[in-house]
């Protein structure tokens, strides 16, 4: 055990600066220098210390102090009412010489308010600073996700527009060249050959429009919003799928277990409308079969979108997803695996395909549950 | 204890910030989860503090720089894995009750709400009653969360319950309550007017997270 510290007997404690409290050995407080009652606004004579004790931390902290018989110290305590609350004390147990019988006197170090009203300042700022740092980290990101969209926009402005003007290059040449020969008189002499280049040029403005029409689709797949809505995933496909009436030789099976999801309807029809219309345009004639499952990834379900049609070469597999392309020119505009992708990618999922020839293929499409973040995965580490 | 919380403590009780966040950046980098570095160093390591203070091993102003260095560490944290969603829904507005130093818990929860998509908006310690009814006028929060730590700050959380329970919105907030004031008694939470209450921040996520933000398959 320390040296008990004692208290010399001419001490006065009524002038002490801070709280004294004499405490009997089970903590009964019977004599104060009137310091606690006047902060606290209660009497504390013939009352036990602990009940004045903030909370559990304290009053453990006291049932050390008085079970080490501690002269260790200076012991930091708060004390408390229902009402009010002191700051933290810093406490001794002294001995008092005089009337060793009497208990020991619990006396605070002499406060030193200034101080104390400089940590709580210093404490407040901590807290303050922490929070705006806090509201800065989130406007940080929603600014960084915005110029991460505003690149991706720019960038796929780039991509539309090259397509765009690379592809509708080839109707106008060929309008042009058609236009040319129904003016040179030594070429298109008879009526009936300069009616079939007009109907051919009539022809080659009707596929422009539609792939000035499917062109705007595509533009707008990736900008719209639609309502955010809870829907079975397994009663929109089997819709989709009377809706789309296939061909007898056409079967399509959708797994039992289809999730529910909260999505944007119409763009996530537009998806499968697509990738069903095209399993049924591109099948195994005779005995085509679809299939349509669904796994779940955590935040992302997994549609798989299965045929067994004539599946698709590696070489074309980067392709398939560029607007205006097609492998049956003239059937349809080449937009849907397109539109597929940039509604998918837009919605933040994704789509690929796995297939070989021969094979039929697969359509992987990752779709969230629920409508997600628009920057992308974690920051680089370091 | 964990390695990694050991050594988090050990940085806290040496007053060494970088050290602090040197234990957290590495935790993070093994992937491990925010709420697992939240739950599983950091809490358990503020927990160790406040009961180092009991023993007389710690002063105060030791545990307000530990403090200072966690709010740090957990704003470091979070801005490496906080990603920006443009749908932030529910909102949740918190405040503490009153000049609280333990309040990590309440800013643990707001964290964890806003990675899964909440909209949160902390407002920290001290907040008269007036702004805060104010502010849940203005903003219609779904949610208010209100911490207390010690049973003295209790009457002030009554009195912010009933301030925004007799305001006119056009929906009651759900109103969860939490910190140390509430363990040990189940049932003040509800008497004192709150909708919910949880023991810590994980409980509260799932609790308000079921209320408010049921799955789309009803989970």
């Amino acid at each position: 055990m320390m040296d008990a510290i004692t208290l010399p007997a001419s001490v006065d404690l009524g002038a002490w600066p801070g709280v004294a409290l004499r405490v009997q050995g089970d903590g009964t407080i019977t004599a104060s220098n009137g310091q606690l009652e006047a902060m606290l606004d209660v009497s504390v004579l013939g009352r036990h210390v602990e009940e004045l004790l903030d909370e559990e931390a304290s009053r453990r902290k006291w049932s050390r102090l008085t079970a080490v018989d501690a002269d260790a110290g200076p012991w930091e305590l708060i004390f408390c009412t229902g009402e009010r609350m002191l700051p933290t004390g810093r406490y001794s147990m002294l001995h008092d010489v005089a009337n060793p019988e009497a208990g020991r006197w619990l006396i605070e170090h002499p406060p030193a308010p200034r101080l104390a009203e400089l940590a709580t300042q210093v404490a407040r700022i901590d807290t303050e600073l922490s929070t705006a740092q806090r509201a800065l980290v989130i406007e940080r990101a929603r600014l960084a996700s915005a110029l991460a969209e505003a690149e991706r926009s720019n960038l796929a402005l780039d991509e539309f527009a090259h397509a765009v003007s690379h592809d509708l290059k080839a109707p106008v040449r060929a309008i042009r060249e058609y236009a040319e020969l129904v003016l040179d008189p030594g070429i298109a002499s008879a009526d009936e050959t300069r009616d079939g280049y007009l109907r051919r040029i009539r022809e080659l403005t009707g596929r422009m429009r539609e792939m000035i029409d499917a062109a705007l689709e595509y533009a707008r797949a990736g900008r719209t919003a639609d309502r955010v809505v809870q829907f079975d995933t397994g009663e929109v496909l089997r819709e989709l799928v009377a809706f789309l009436s296939p061909p007898a030789d056409v079967t399509i099976q959708l797994a039992p277990d289809l999730p529910v999801i909260q999505s944007e309807r119409v763009p996530f029809e537009q998806v499968f409308r697509n990738l069903l219309s095209n399993a049924i345009t591109y099948r195994r004639e005779g005995d085509a079969h679809v299939t349509v499952s669904a796994t779940d990834r955590g935040d992302n379900v997994e549609f798989v979108v299965a045929d067994n049609g004539p599946g698709i070469p590696a070489t074309q597999q980067e392709r398939i997803w560029k607007l205006f392309h097609t492998s049956r020119p003239g059937e349809g505009t080449g937009l849907g695996l397109a539109l597929v992708k940039r509604l998918v990618e837009s919605r933040h999922g994704t789509v690929t395909v796995q297939s070989a020839p021969g094979e039929g293929a697969e359509f992987h499409v990752r779709w969230p549950r629920r409508p997600v973040m628009r920057a992308s995965g974690k920051k680089a580490n370091g | 204890m964990m390695p990694a919380t050991a050594a988090y403590l050990s940085a806290l009780r040496a007053g060494d910030r970088r050290a602090a966040f040197r234990v957290l950046d590495d935790a993070l980098d093994t992937g491990a989860p925010l709420a697992e570095l939240y739950l599983e160093i950091v809490q358990p390591s503020m927990r160790e503090i406040g009961r180092l203070w009991q023993e007389n091993a710690l002063t105060v102003a030791e545990e307000h720089l530990a403090t200072a260095i966690t709010e740090t560490a957990m704003n470091r944290l979070f801005e490496r894995v906080f990603v920006w969603r443009d749908e932030r829904t529910p909102r949740l507005l918190a405040a503490c009750a009153a000049e609280e130093r333990h309040q990590l818990g309440l800013r643990m929860l707001c964290d964890l709400l806003e990675m899964e998509g909440w909209e949160t908006t902390y407002l920290g310690a001290s907040v008269p009653i007036e702004s805060l009814v104010h502010l849940v006028k203005e903003r219609a929060p779904e949610a208010v969360a209100i911490s207390a730590t010690i049973a003295p700050h209790l009457p002030r959380v009554r009195d912010a319950i009933r301030a925004i329970r007799a305001a006119p919105l056009a929906q009651q907030p759900v109103i969860v309550v939490g910190g140390r004031a509430f363990h040990g008694d189940p049932t003040l939470a509800e008497r004192i007017g709150a909708d919910l209450t949880a023991v810590d921040a994980t409980g509260a996520l799932l609790a308000l997270n079921e209320r408010l933000r049921p799955g789309p398959n009803g989970e």
